[in-house]
């Protein structure tokens, strides 16, 4: 075994060069007598411009920072330390933190001589400190005034942070929240879904994307569309989720409201362009039959009233089209809001009468017998309201021939009466009825209670009619009962 | 009757008749009297009930059946699938009329070789029945008066 080599002054010295720590040395009267390397990095002063000199008068901050008081307090015979102090060097302008640890300096006979002290600048240390400090600050702050709801997940899985707008939201603390207590807050028909969304995305750190509904602080139901995301430590290693979440109930409702109407429109399209298709094949037809006619069988086709009839026929069909345009004119003036009344003095009974004997051929052809009733009140002949007369016998044109479409050939009444301070009118027949669960329904758009598609026409009729009735401020009602009948009451002021 | 050739050749002489089916009156007129004028004989249903009564009536099957989708009772659709189960009337060609091209993707539907979408042109559906049912008999025999 070789000795053990013995450690002589310059290799103390050498080691001491070596340290990163600043290391000092000092006298009873506190002036330097030794000043390392580290030292000379951390003040920026040279160990010969500092040794021999009064550590007071070289740096004045010792005594403003207090430090001054530990110098002595070595010298005395005490351990001390000192934390996060302030230094600024005049000649240099360097500036910094350090801690500061001093203790007795003895010699051999174990007398103390002076004072050493351990100088360790924390100035990069503490400004990283502080950052991180200021950074997560600045999060917490921003997390918690963002209008979204965050949270944010350990690698395990567990949620270790909610921002206020979160807690808020769900009316529950943080350690209520805390790892997967937030899931208890998820509705049950979601939560399967939801964990599995979420096991899955975490297991492959996946983004992910996935809509809710959580329990609002009042108990209700909102669905939240939540985007969760991985998160990395600077080394790259895995550091859990951040996701944030935004309130899209509202959203959600108007995309239904939309997707409604538009499937109600194409569905309005498709019967609109069956509707019109209907009396163009007989009118192109017709006009075709005519013309081919014509050509191969000329004096035939003008003979006989072929060409009279045809002409008729081709009349017919073009009346038709423009009576379901004028249908699908009055319901685009009706979404838009540009239905237009021109109101004046209108007796009931005329109309009334008028209207009925228009419509009575195509009740005959229907087997329904058409009974027109007037009851007014205190004998008066007339029976003035102040309407648009057009838009009246639109109304009482819709209500018939709804009523000799499913009046299933029995007797169909109209009746007027005579009101105090308006009228009332009436169209009854006794045919297939409507269900309660459809009387509502009927006065909707694109809406008819007989099996769908069945029956021809818009299925706009109702819906227009009560619009109209209730543009001129007036109200349509149903009174009806399957197999019995349907009665349609329009009521209406002066 | 053992060859299905001569068959067919046979019952394309013998039958002449056209079965209208829509509900619709106009579409009904415009397209018998059209038909008429090329003498074919035209019976017409409203919709699919009537046309199943009158097709079990007659003893001699048109040879061919114009079909409307759309109809109130029964409609298109289902006259089809009672027409496919009645081995007497399952045979029978049936062209359909449809303005709604959804409507005709429907499996007893799809399976119908001819379509014909509303508005139709006369021209076409003089084609169509003639492929079936052979020219207008009207119109062969002012063709062969001619020619004499």
């Amino acid at each position: 075994m070789s000795a053990t080599p013995e450690l002589t002054l310059s290799m103390a010295h050498r080691l001491l060069a070596r340290s990163n720590d600043g290391i000092l040395a000092f006298d009873r009267d506190c002036h330097y007598i030794f000043w390392n390397d580290a030292m000379e990095r951390i003040s920026g002063m040279r160990a010969r411009d500092v040794v021999g000199q009064k550590a007071f008068d070289l740096f004045p901050f010792l005594v403003e920072t207090g430090e001054d008081r530990l110098f002595h307090r070595a010298v005395a015979g005490e351990e001390v330390t000192s934390h996060n102090q302030t230094f600024s060097v005049p000649g240099t302008k360097r500036r910094g933190i350090f801690d500061g640890s001093y203790g007795p300096l003895f010699d051999d006979a174990g007398t103390i001589i002076g004072g050493i002290g351990i100088i360790r600048d924390v100035t990069e240390h503490r400004r990283a400190a502080e950052l991180l400090t200021e950074t997560e600050q600045r999060f917490r702050t921003m997390a918690d005034v963002a209008p979204v709801l965050l949270w944010m997940a350990d690698p395990d899985g567990l949620c270790t942070f909610f921002n206020q707008t979160w807690l808020s939201f769900t009316g529950r603390t943080l350690e209520e929240e805390w790892g997967v207590g937030w899931a208890e807050g998820v509705h049950f028909e979601d939560f399967q879904r939801c964990m599995d969304t979420f096991n899955q995305a975490f297991s492959q750190r996946r983004v992910f994307e996935m809509e809710y509904r959580l329990r609002r602080a009042d108990g209700e139901f909102r669905w939240i569309l939540d985007r969760g995301s991985p998160r990395y430590m600077p080394d790259g290693s895995f550091a859990g989720y951040i996701g944030s979440c935004a309130d899209i109930t509202e959203r959600k409702a108007l995309e239904d409201k939309l997707r409604d109407a538009v499937q109600a429109r194409d569905e309005f399209l498709s019967i609109a362009s069956h509707e019109l298709k209907t009396p163009l094949t007989s009118l192109q037809l017709q006009i075709d039959s005519l013309e081919r006619q014509l050509q191969i069988r000329p004096e035939e086709a003008l003979r006989g009233g072929r060409l009279a009839s045809g002409a008729k026929a081709v009349s017919d069909q073009a009346d038709r089209l423009a009576r379901l345009i004028e249908v699908l004119l009055d319901v685009s003036r009706i979404n838009a809001g540009r239905l237009t009344f021109e109101c004046s003095d209108v007796d009931l009974v005329p109309l009334v009468k008028d209207t009925a004997e228009r419509w009575r051929p195509d009740a005959a052809q229907a087997g329904s017998e058409l009974i027109v009733k007037v009851e007014a009140a205190s004998g008066a002949e007339q029976l003035v309201v102040h309407w648009d007369r057009l838009r009246l016998e639109q109304v009482l044109s819709n209500l018939l021939s709804n009523a000799i479409k499913y009046g299933m050939g029995k007797p169909i009444a109209v009746t007027v009466l005579g009101r105090d301070g308006g009228a009332r009118l009436q169209v009854s027949d006794q045919g297939m009825g409507i269900a309660p669960t459809d009387q509502v329904r009927i006065f909707e758009r694109f809406e008819r209670a007989a099996a769908s598609r069945n029956y021809g026409g818009l299925g706009l009729g109702l819906w227009i009619t009560k619009q109209l009735v209730e543009g001129m401020g007036g109200s349509i009602s149903l009174d009806s009962t399957p197999e019995k009948g349907s009665t349609f009451t329009v009521e209406l002021g002066r | 009757m053992t060859d299905p050739g001569a068959l067919m050749e046979a019952d394309a002489h013998r039958c002449q008749g056209v079965l209208v089916v829509d509900d619709d009156d106009a579409i009904r007129m415009a397209v018998s009297q059209a038909l008429r004028e090329e003498g074919y004989e035209v019976a017409t249903a409203s919709n699919g009930r009537q046309a199943l009564d009158w097709l079990h009536q007659c003893h001699r099957p048109p040879c061919v059946i114009l079909l409307d989708l759309m109809m109130p009772v029964m409609d298109g659709l289902a006259f089809r699938e009672e027409q496919l189960r009645d081995p007497v009337l399952a045979g029978v060609p049936v062209v359909v009329l449809t303005a709604d091209g959804r409507a005709a993707q429907r499996p007893a539907i799809r399976d119908v070789t001819r379509r014909l979408a509303k508005p139709i042109r006369l021209g076409a559906l003089l084609d169509v029945i003639a492929s079936y049912c052979g020219p207008g008999p009207r119109t062969l025999t002012e063709q062969s008066a001619s020619r004499c």
